[in-house]
């Protein structure tokens, strides 16, 4: 249901998106613990999932089989050699206090998600571990660890940005589906953030920017930002400064919350990650996969 | 061949296993020997954290049971060890030296304790260490401080402190121990003994708590060159559980220790870096120690010659870097969340916080704060760190196109008392000189005895080592010059006067 | 040399969870000042054009048949029961 949104006169709203795309693989992306999207809480855990002493990341073939296949999909350049790296924070749901992930030295780099002749371009497309889940303060563990694929979107212009955001998740859904690399029907299986700021006229820069986290649905994402663009501009008419907030969206109630604390990119230390090699895709794995894309018969 | 009249614990884990397998003497006396001996001797030297009565007796008699039914035994069959108490044990608490680990029971073995006992070897307990392995004289401790065996009240070195010690006082004749910055080789030098640190990626890391990640290697502390190739042997090769892993078959390690004993050196290029050794604060008893071994690997056919490592003064900082902010990262699982202490708080924040406070002794709260602030250093320290690394590597390197091995003292001095170095945290760093390079660049390396300081005013004899650094799975190589300097000296056979 | 003052400690303190008191910031500030003034001479070596150590890259140069680390098959293994899981 689209509504009319009210923004300041003459601000832009500007709509950055990041997506993350819950892979099918039958285990973890660094450990053989069992990973299906629909397990009860705690019922998907093992040794390195609770991060006990002495374990050690081993990473699955398949996830990175995946990876490159969606990254085919989407148009993107494959990263001969891609690196691993620790970013560091303290949570519940993070056991090791660092998540491997792969943000600045990515799988494939570029890609497009297009609808009706307007193009959302990517930045970087790699892999990451997923962290555990926080629900009514109780930790559960058994969706940390599962394999994300991370695709990073460009900051854009737009004026109907909430409509063409949720035309942008609707159509990487489609594309999701028929690469078949995951359960894109399951909840869970592929969530979005959405960065939204305004750049009123006349001002040098954009304004801060805060951050929805998590929203699932074309039609959530539509509201969740025009929401957003809503708070923001009264904050603004008033007067006040927009802090810099993480945000979750309730559809039902059509409410944003502010999340608990989520860490800053600036408190967060990244190191290589010395426990596993760098990723090295050849030119004989990239045509594998996009055999895999052209036969629809082919299983993820 | 074993002499009878000579007591078990004299013997060393080849003559144990032979003797096992032969059936001269079943492996439940031989672990009822060892078990009695703990009791006589650790109290004084506090050396091991957890002695598993029970469960060593339990696979004593297994072993005598799988004899007598005809099964093949393997290398270590009925032979006691001890592991440094950061590799994970099935049902033995695994502290790491840690009141934030205290109460951890792991479910299952990791890979060391797993190669042991099928090895056939006779796991008594777990051994005293530093903190998380950090630390050069097992002080760092909210445990009791370990002794030297030679002398009571100096440290025996660290961070393998309790191997080294409780092989000395021949509790056993080998304990498993850790290396990332000297913490094998440098605790065998103090307690008279032979440590062993692997090439990286020879011996697995899964099982073994992470410290320096990209430097740690598990590897054996033992009485003589033989018994710690037979234990390199058993844990050597591949494991898909540890990514850096060598996928490469090992080598035959006893044949090489045999080659050194009966073939001599002849041809064997040993290097030597002159410029560390010139470093002021160098024991003259060490350096004469190291002369004598030197003259003896001479005559056995070695041949001598100078080389330059222009970037060793960088050694212990770059390893400092790493290894602070690779042991923060490391530890930041240790949240009271999960396994060990575990402190209440109002928040998560406050509950970790609490929990860290409480759970982590002073060494590791400095090397937190260091490491910390490594990690978030805006100019790059931790990258800086890793070139200065790659050019320490590239020295071994040319260093090792003119030469089969490096030879270095393993300590500049003998050893310390207790207390002595505590509060100097950078003096402790800067004795680790002769030791890290190796860690940094991968190579393997390894600490034999080479004689005793001996006893002057104010500190007792005391054991030195010779420390030998090979190129990369030159663990052959390695082994063979430490068996041809031991057949020509008699410092391994020698016993700590306080525990014969 | 480096100048590390009372609020730097406390900020890393808090970085990494742990607290301390006057005293533990004290003795925090003396060794970090010491250490990072040994790190710190590490600026002073020339590392233009050197690659970073990477240790994984050192042991895949050793695989013997050469090749590449294999990574995991995508075969479910074995979970924690669910009585070992900490509440």
């Amino acid at each position: 249901m689209t509504r009319v949104t009210k923004v300041m006169a003459g601000a832009t709203v500007m709509v950055g998106l990041e997506f993350r795309c819950r892979l099918a693989t039958r285990s973890k992306l660094f450990s053989p613990c069992p990973s299906a999207i629909d397990a009860t809480p705690d019922s998907q855990v093992d040794a390195h999932t609770l991060a006990l002493p002495g374990t050690l990341p081993t990473l699955n073939r398949q996830a990175v089989g995946l990876a490159i296949r969606l990254a085919l999909a989407l148009d993107a350049e494959i990263e001969p050699v891609s690196r691993w790296v620790r970013k560091h924070y303290f949570a519940p749901t993070l056991a090791k206090g660092y998540q491997i992930t792969q943000r600045e030295s990515p799988l494939a780099r570029g890609g497009t998600i297009e609808v009706a002749g307007r193009a959302l371009g990517l930045t970087s497309i790699y892999l990451a571990e997923d962290v555990g889940e926080l629900r009514a303060g109780v930790v559960d563990l058994s969706r940390a660890g599962a394999p994300l694929l991370e695709l990073a979107g460009e900051p854009m212009i737009m004026r109907a940005t909430a409509e063409e955001a949720s035309a942008f998740l609707r159509a990487l859904q489609t594309i999701i589906r028929a690469s078949r690399v995951a359960d894109i029907d399951m909840p869970g299986a592929l969530r979005c953030d959405a960065h939204v700021s305004l750049w009123p006229k006349g001002q040098d820069e954009p304004g801060t920017h805060c951050t929805i986290k998590d929203v699932e649905s074309g039609p959530a994402l539509e509201q969740a930002i025009a929401a957003e663009v809503l708070r923001q501009t009264a904050l603004l008419d008033q007067g006040m400064a927009v802090a810099a907030l993480t945000l979750g969206y309730d559809a039902a109630d059509d409410r944003l919350w502010v999340c608990g604390d989520h860490p800053s990119a600036t408190q967060c230390c990244y190191l290589p990650e010395p426990d596993l090699p760098p990723l090295r895709i050849d030119t004989a794995w990239i045509e594998r996969a996009r055999a895999e894309l052209r036969d629809p018969r082919s299983l993820s | 061949m074993r002499v009878a009249r000579e007591p078990l614990s004299a013997w060393t884990a080849s003559e144990t296993a032979d003797a096992v397998r032969s059936g001269e003497v079943s492996a439940l006396t031989v672990t009822r020997a060892a078990l009695d001996r703990i009791a006589a001797v650790d109290p004084r030297l506090h050396a091991w954290t957890l002695v598993d009565e029970r469960g060593a007796l339990a696979a004593a008699r297994g072993v005598d049971a799988a004899r007598a039914r005809g099964e093949s035994l393997g290398p270590l069959a009925g032979v006691p060890t001890g592991l440094k108490d950061n590799f994970v044990t099935a049902g033995l608490e695994t502290t790491g030296g840690s009141r934030i680990l205290q109460g951890w029971i792991p479910l299952r073995d990791g890979f060391h304790a797993s190669r042991l006992r099928a090895a056939g070897a006779v796991l008594l307990g777990k051994l005293a260490l530093d903190e998380f392995g950090m630390g050069s004289s097992n002080e760092n401790t909210p445990f009791t401080a370990v002794r030297n065996p030679w002398a009571l009240d100096f440290v025996p070195g660290g961070s393998s402190g309790g191997s080294a010690a409780a092989v000395a006082s021949r509790t056993i004749c080998f304990s498993l121990g850790s290396d990332s910055g000297g913490s094998i080789r440098q605790p065998a030098s103090l307690c008279g003994i032979v440590g062993l640190k692997p090439t990286y990626g020879r011996v697995s890391r899964s099982g073994l708590i992470a410290f320096v990640s990209s430097l740690d290697q598990p590897g054996p502390l033992t009485r003589n060159v033989r018994d710690a190739a037979l234990v390199l042997g058993c844990l050597a090769g591949h494991d898909p559980q540890d990514m850096n892993t060598i996928r490469a078959p090992a080598p035959d390690y006893l044949e090489a220790v045999t080659r050194g004993r009966m073939h001599g050196l002849a041809g064997l290029r040993i290097g030597v870096h002159h410029e560390a050794l010139a470093l002021p604060g160098l024991d003259p008893a060490v350096r004469a120690c190291f002369d004598a071994a030197l003259a003896a690997l001479t005559a056995a056919g070695a041949e001598l010659l100078e080389v330059s490592l222009p970037h060793f003064r960088h050694a212990v900082p770059t390893y400092y870097a790493l290894a602070s902010a690779l042991a923060a990262s490391n530890l930041a699982r240790f949240d009271g969340a999960r396994q060990g202490l575990r402190m209440t708080g109002e928040d998560f924040v406050r509950s970790c916080t609490a929990t860290r406070s409480q759970g982590f002794g002073e060494e590791v709260k400095r090397r937190l704060l260091l490491g910390t602030h490594v990690m978030r250093d805006p100019s790059g320290l931790y990258e800086r760190a890793t070139r200065v690394q790659t050019l320490i590597a590239r020295d071994y390197t040319a260093a090792f196109e003119r030469c089969d091995l490096l030879a270095s003292p393993t300590t500049r001095l003998p050893g310390f008392r207790l207390g002595e170095r505590v509060h100097d945290p950078v003096a402790m760093y800067l004795s680790d000189i002769f030791v890290v390079g190796a860690n940094l660049a991968g190579l393997p390396a390894i600490s034999v005895p080479a004689g005793f300081a001996p006893a002057i005013t104010g500190r007792p004899r005391l054991p030195v080592g010779l420390h030998l650094i090979a190129p990369l799975l030159a663990e052959p190589t390695l082994l063979r010059v430490a068996a041809a300097h031991e057949a020509s000296t008699a410092w391994h056979l020698e016993v700590p006067p306080g525990v014969a | 040399m480096a100048v590390i003052t009372d609020a730097d400690i406390e900020a890393l303190a808090h970085l990494c969870r742990v607290e301390l008191d006057a005293e533990g910031v004290a003795r925090g500030r003396s060794y970090l000042g010491a250490i990072v003034g040994l790190l710190e001479t590490l600026e002073a070596v020339d590392t233009s054009g050197i690659p970073p150590f990477v240790a994984a890259e050192l042991v895949a140069a050793l695989h013997d048949p050469p090749g590449p680390t294999a990574l995991r098959e995508d075969t479910p293994g074995p979970r924690v029961p669910a009585a070992a899981v900490p509440s």
